[in-house]
């Protein structure tokens, strides 16, 4: 998708469980789970200097459960607690284009209350792979 | 120079290993006896951990023969028995073999 410039991230609406927040940073993370190092290796002595070492891939798949490779992490302004395993949609709109509405799990999530300071909290949202 | 150990070959009784991660050879594990004729009690011991069931048996249990490594500087060739056999397996990998033998002199 495409948006306009500058890509300053204002005019971003970040929506969970249907509230809006006050947000001053965001970051989506994607990252496929399958493409870690998690693999056997299988080399062995019987290979030459040079070749290409031998692996394979884990005989069990990750539990669904698991993790999804997929988070959203923000930080916002405002007295709300988000509690921890809530589940709901997060919606994540630039400019009125949405960039992601998804299903989503509270990993964690805190609420930083500071003198001479506004009450700040912070979230990270596991969302389910589309 | 170090000598990468590679392109390593291991057998006995003339059939090959397959897939061999591991060797380990120690030659000698007690001290010579005998006055007119020197033997040992214990030769040593070779271990070979692979991923492969090629010569990996049961029958090999007890059996004597030539065990012949060559190969990466790992070059090594004793007459040995088949002392032991393991077979390992670990969940979410592959199952491992070892086959560990006694030097004989």
């Amino acid at each position: 998708m495409a948006f306009e410039t500058p890509h300053d991230g204002s005019g971003t609406v970040l929506s969970w469980r249907s509230t809006n927040y006050t947000i001053t940073n965001v970051v989506v993370s994607m990252t496929d789970p399958t493409a870690t190092d998690d693999k056997i290796n299988v080399s062995h002595l019987g290979q030459t200097a040079g070749e290409t070492a031998k692996t394979l891939a884990l005989p069990l798949a990750g539990a669904s459960s698991g993790d999804t490779g997929q988070s959203v992490q923000f930080d916002y302004i405002g007295k709300t607690l988000i509690a921890d395993k809530e589940t709901g949609t997060l919606s994540i709109s630039i400019g009125g284009s949405s960039l992601l509405s998804r299903v989503g799990t509270v990993q964690s999530s805190t609420l930083t209350l500071a003198t001479q300071d506004a009450i700040r909290g912070q979230a990270t949202i596991r969302i389910e792979r589309s | 120079m170090a000598t990468y150990a590679a392109g390593v070959t291991a057998s006995f009784r003339g059939v090959s290993f397959g897939e061999v991660q591991e060797i380990a050879v120690t030659h000698g594990g007690s001290m010579p006896l005998g006055r007119s004729v020197p033997f040992f009690v214990d030769g040593g011991t070779v271990e070979i951990k692979c991923l492969s069931t090629t010569n990996i048996s049961s029958s090999l249990y007890g059996k004597r023969g030539d065990l012949a490594i060559s190969g990466g500087g790992l070059t090594y060739t004793a007459k040995c028995v088949c002392e032991t056999l393991k077979i390992n397996g670990v969940v979410n990998d592959v199952a491992k073999y070892t086959a560990s033998f006694r030097v004989q002199t």
